[in-house]
């Protein structure tokens, strides 16, 4: 009988295996169809993209390729989309500021597909303010025009004009918005060749929204001032003597030291409450304002940045909330993340995606970097020639 | 595995079997052990052989079924009488029992009537079955439990393969009520779900009620699973056993002439095991690594006959499990749930009146923790439930007319504290009190007709446990009171001699809830109360059903229909997970749910042949939830289209088909590009919930059981095979971090059995 026992027994390790299989958990339902279309009055075509969603399984999406796509102005024909490349439909027409818009869709073996949508009432009013920096000047921000002039009077030369050091910072005042106002920043990245959002953007002005606060504060980039030695300004000479420094440090944007950064964009629900600086991971050249100083940007070469001042409408500013979420998520190491099923806001009828407009302008910035270690106590140097204490300083 | 098979044949058939005794012999050592007298015509076949199994262990119904087994004799228990009589081609249809102290005519039996032991006992919208069919169901543990016998029953779906979740007519796991001796367990799972906490050595029945609930059964929507434990025996009794998954020990029998007890140990080697494997045969192990268990279980009973009308019992029964092991993703999980169940019971037995009171202490724990390294960043994930309950109830009835009307009343009351959380953190505790009083009233005319009426009143409150600074009291009432009355009415027709007509309707409510919308993967039993948001959660339910009975054959094939309202669906799987399960009342969704469906149940018993066919063809759904398809109808997860039981039985030897369409997961997202600031990404679009369809299961298991005697001690072995086509069935799902995918895991491949017992 123990034979047969510890025989019987001997099933006990096979008791222990188990299978393990992958799985797609692929539900195979009917691919839904992804409308994408943001109408921009500062472009004269208008893009409209339709695609198929993608299963778990598949490796690529099934193309859609035949659709007709009618676009509507305050119920008035407008024209309809024309196929063009990849999933991209065009059609050459620029939307108005306060005008409604449908666009509908039909896609053989689905429903119509629909959705409304209406340009904001008005462009945010956004000025770039350009500042001329200047050489041998101890203060860490170049002064108001008259100021310019002032001190060219007394001899002060310009800094020169360096690609690399260029001798220009700009500010920006954002006047009468009633739509949210995105501002973001687009780098060129010289080894792609293309065009790429900035991660990180910061910014002194309120108020800004925090749906995007980043865990990190704003530390300037620094560099050694290009052509040491350098005198004190006449102010400081009269009181110091005349005193030349070997070294000395310069830092871009000083001014947003510690100032909290952002993911990706800034969102502005008001009208700001005085000019302010912009910077962030901003890598690359940079386009300049087109004249003047109160411009946006001139022409942008293919290898340069801008800013954009987006104003959106009211569904287009939930879609891309809920965009940048997913992101998030997208790239989170927090497990569990991967039990999310939040889909994205959708208002499309019939379909998923985003009909959204929105009123965009781009506009210059300028790697500008100022003195900030003089060697001399920032107390004694906050007053000036007048007795002027720029409140800028006062941080 | 032919081969295979053959040899096990061929160790069984070698094995010595019993000493030849007649029917005559077996029944003068029953009413020795038993203290019973058998009443029966002299010309039945009693001089006949029994090669059954030793009757000198066992409950008094076992060792009848045992004795009578194919004798061609019926037997039926009278009080201290057993009343034999032949059996007859055409056999009334069950009606029910009466209680009568006087020696009964044999022609005017009103008793129920088994023609074989292995039929289940079948009456309106109930099944019942004694430890024979308990022990004969094929299972990972080489003998069935409780369980996996309501498993094979039609209504009832299953979860994971191989598990323990039961969901019968559309409710949910958490909506079925088990119950030990009519004190709820809340946490019956056992060894990763293979088996249940209460060992069969202390059971005497299962019965599984699907629908015209008696009065005292409360706070549940679906199913009460009820398990009765046996008395001691009269006559010590030892056995010990072993199988593939637990080794056990129990004892049982008289400390003096009026206290007896019964005592029952049972403990996993499950960790020496793997350790063993490991070591001997590492690649079979590749889905588990570092893998621990601890596992055991007690249960203690004593049983004071104050009179032979006055009882009292008390009882304890503890369990534990906890599980840890390693992914091949190197995750860490660790899973748990432990059990402590006190009781302590007076009963009163007349010829006509019955009185009993109850007092219970009930505890239950789970939880379940991740620790994964994703992204490279570790993570770590828990989830725990916690529930103590006090149970105070009383029951009375009452027998009129000749037996022909019944009246019962009772209360039942129960103080609970709720604690869900995360492991390790301070959770916040809600008290609770449920009381509920009830009205039963049986109508029956022999042979033609029964009726029962029943009606439950119930009061909840939710008192939530706030700090206690400053205030007198521990606790403040917030509004979180509810009243609900519950009724049913069950109906018994019988048509002709063989054949009735069975109908049932019931309207019940539920106060404690099992949160459904836990993420894939997580499956600890989440148990939070009714509150000011969260309603009580309500079923009502209708049941038609014909029955026959033709000599060796029974059929009977019905159909139900039942709505469910206020189900609860925790919307924020990734919450659970924070801090914000403290608030999860604000988490939930209300809804609604609905199924109906038929069933069908065939047996067939002559001879050594025992065949039985349970076939069940629903639909169950979910609907009413705002945030999930507009609040259009969706399937539950366990909404399984067919369910098809069969087993067929010859001498000792088994063969269970089971035929279940897979229940249904959360799908994949679908994705497609968007665009975010003049760049895109990839989006994640999520078309529902429980809309991936899992596989069909199917398994045939094979088993054989034999009894032999080796002088004083009685053995049973019992070798079986589960899942012989080693299909694979997934068990449960999980993230693997590496290939940031999901896996589905089998718990069955093809598994031999193996279960041991002897017993003195």
């Amino acid at each position: 009988m123990n034979k047969y026992l510890a025989i019987c027994f001997c099933f006990i390790p096979l008791s222990f295996s188990s299978c393990v299989k992958d799985v797609t958990l692929d539900a195979k339902e009917k691919p839904r169809v992804a409308v994408v279309c943001i109408l921009n009055d500062e472009d004269p075509v208008q893009k409209l993209r339709l695609s198929f969603t993608k299963g778990a399984s598949l490796s690529s999406a099934p193309l859609l390729t035949e659709a007709s796509a009618i676009l509507y102005e305050d119920n008035v024909f407008v024209g309809e989309f024309q196929r063009a490349e990849n999933n991209d439909w065009r059609l050459e027409f620029t939307p108005k500021p306060c005008l409604s818009y449908r666009l509908e869709i039909d896609v053989p073996g689905y429903d119509k597909i629909t959705a409304t949508q209406s340009m904001p009432m008005e462009r945010a009013a956004v000025r770039s303010v350009k500042y001329t920096l200047f050489q041998n000047c101890i203060e860490p921000w170049s002064g108001w025009d008259i100021r310019w002039d002032d001190l060219h009077d007394m001899g002060y030369e310009s800094w020169p004009e360096s690609e690399e050091y260029p001798d220009e910072e700009y500010l920006y005042v954002l006047f009468s918005t009633k739509s949210p106002v995105w501002v973001y920043a687009m780098n060129y990245n010289t080894d792609t060749g293309k065009r790429e959002l900035a991660e990180r953007i910061c910014t002194d002005s309120y108020p800004v929204s925090n749906e995007n606060a980043y865990d990190a504060v704003y530390v300037p980039l620094t560099l050694e001032a290009p052509n040491p030695p350098y005198k004190l300004s006449l102010p400081y000479e009269q009181k110091y003597g005349e005193t030349y420094h070997s070294a000395h440090t310069m830092e871009l944007y000083p001014t947003l030291s510690n100032k909290p950064l952002h993911d990706y964009f800034l969102r502005f629900t008001e009208e700001t409450a005085d000019v302010f600086y912009l910077s962030g991971s901003f890598n690359g050249k940079y386009c300049k304002t087109q004249d003047g100083i109160w411009a946006e940007a001139g022409e942008i070469a293919e290898d340069e940045g801008f800013l954009v001042f987006s104003t959106v409408s009211e569904d287009l500013d939930k879609y891309l909330l809920e965009a940048y979420k997913q992101i998030k998520i997208n790239g989170s190491t927090d497990f569990s993340s991967i039990y999310i099923r939040d889909n994205l806001y959708s208002n499309i009828s019939g379909g998923i995606g985003i009909f959204g407009a929105c009123i965009s302008r781009k506009y210059p910035w300028a790697a500008a970097y100022s003195y900030v270690d003089s060697g001399i106590p920032r107390s004694e140097i906050i007053e000036d020639v007048d007795g002027y204490i720029d409140p800028r300083m006062m941080h | 595995m032919r081969r295979l098979l053959t040899v096990i044949l061929g160790i069984v058939l070698s094995i010595p079997v019993l000493a030849q005794m007649t029917i005559k012999d077996g029944m003068v050592q029953i009413a020795d052990r038993h203290g019973i007298n058998f009443v029966y015509d002299p010309s039945l076949p009693v001089d006949s052989p029994y090669n059954g199994r030793s009757l000198s262990r066992g409950s008094l119904d076992d060792n009848l079924a045992s004795l009578f087994k194919g004798s061609g004799i019926v037997w039926e228990k009278r009080k201290q009488f057993v009343v034999l009589t032949a059996a007859k081609p055409e056999i009334p249809i069950e009606i029910y029992a009466t209680i009568s102290d006087r020696v009964p005519d044999a022609d005017t039996l009103l008793a129920a009537v088994k023609t074989d032991t292995k039929r289940l006992d079948r009456s309106i919208g109930h099944l019942q079955t004694g430890l024979e069919g308990i022990r004969g169901i094929i299972s990972p543990l080489g003998e069935g439990d409780p369980i996996r016998w309501a498993q094979a029953m039609p209504g009832v779906t299953t979860g994971a393969d191989g598990a323990t979740a039961m969901y019968v007519r559309g409710g949910n796991s958490g909506n079925n009520l088990f119950s030990l001796d009519d004190v709820p367990v809340y946490g019956y799972a056992h060894i990763l779900g293979l088996t249940t906490i209460v060992p069969s050595q202390v059971m005497e029945s299962a019965a599984l009620s699907k629908g015209g609930f008696d009065g005292a059964e409360s706070n549940f929507t679906s199913a009460h699973l009820r398990i009765v434990s046996k008395a001691p025996s009269e006559r010590q009794q030892t056995s010990f056993a072993i199988n593939n998954f637990l080794v056990s020990a129990s004892a049982e029998g008289p400390i003096s002439n009026k206290l007896s007890y019964l005592v029952s140990a049972r403990i996993s080697p499950l960790s020496l095991e793997y350790k063993a494997v490991r070591g001997a045969l590492p690649s079979i192990l590749s889905g588990l690594d570092n893998f621990k268990a601890t596992v055991g279980d007690a249960y203690a009973k004593l049983q004071y006959k104050i009179t032979s009308r006055h009882t009292l019992d008390a009882s304890f029964l503890g369990s534990i499990d906890n599980y840890g092991f390693d992914t091949p993703d190197s995750s860490h999980e660790v899973m748990g749930w432990n059990n402590m169940v006190g009781m302590l019971r007076y009963r009163w037995e007349g010829d006509i009146t019955k009185f009993d009171v109850t007092a219970s202490i009930n505890k239950y724990g789970s939880q379940q923790k991740q620790d994964k390294t994703f992204r490279e960043t570790d993570n770590h994930l828990s989830l725990q439930s916690n529930l103590t309950e006090y149970g105070l109830k009383t029951g009375l009835s009452h027998a009129f007319l000749n037996g022909r009307f019944t009246l019962g009343e009772g209360i039942n009351l129960r103080y609970a504290t709720f604690a869900p959380g995360q492991v390790g953190e301070e959770t916040r505790s809600i008290n609770t009190l449920l009381a509920t009083g009830w009205l039963q009233g049986e109508f029956k005319i022999p042979d033609h007709l029964y009726v029962k009426g029943a009606f439950r009143l119930n009061h909840f409150r939710n008192y939530d446990l706030l700090p206690t600074e400053g205030l007198a009291k521990p606790f403040r009432v917030v509004p979180g009171k509810h009243t609900n009355p519950e009724y049913g009415l069950s109906l018994k027709w019988n048509i002709a001699e063989h054949f009735a007509f069975e109908a049932t309707y019931d309207k019940m409510f539920q106060y404690y809830h099992t949160l459904e919308g836990l993420p894939i993967g997580w499956s600890l039993d989440m148990i939070v109360p009714t509150g000011e948001s969260v309603l009580p959660e309500s079923s009502e339910q209708g049941s038609v059903n014909f029955a026959g009975e033709f000599g060796a054959h029974s059929i009977s094939i019905g159909g139900f229909y039942k709505r469910l309202e206020n189900l609860i669906y925790y919307k924020y799987s990734q919450a659970l997970f924070s801090g914000a399960l403290s608030t999860w009342e604000q988490d939930v969704e209300l809804g609604n749910g609905r199924s109906y469906g038929l069933e069908a149940l065939y047996e067939y018993a002559k001879g050594d042949w025992y065949a039985r066919v349970s076939y069940t063809l629903s639909k169950t759904t979910r609907e009413d939830f705002p945030s999930f398809y507009d609040g259009a109808p969706f399937h539950a997860r366990f909404d399984r289209l067919h369910v098809l039981n069969a087993t067929a039985q010859w001498k000792g030897l088994t063969a269970t088909l089971i035929l279940q369409s897979g229940g249904w997961e959360n799908g994949a997202a679908e994705t497609y590009k968007m665009p975010f600031l003049g760049t895109d990404f990839e989006a994640d679009f999520f078309s529902g919930i429980n809309n991936y369809h899992m596989p069909t299961v199917i398994r045939l298991d094979l088993g054989y059981q034999f009894n032999f005697k080796t002088g004083k001690v009685d053995h049973t072995l019992n070798l079986s095979i589960c899942n012989v086509t080693n299909h694979f069935n997934p068990f449960m799902l999980y993230y693997d971090t590496n290939t940031e995918s999901w896996k589905e895991m089998a718990l069955l491949p093809i598994m031999p059995n193996l279960s041991y017992r002897i017993s003195f």
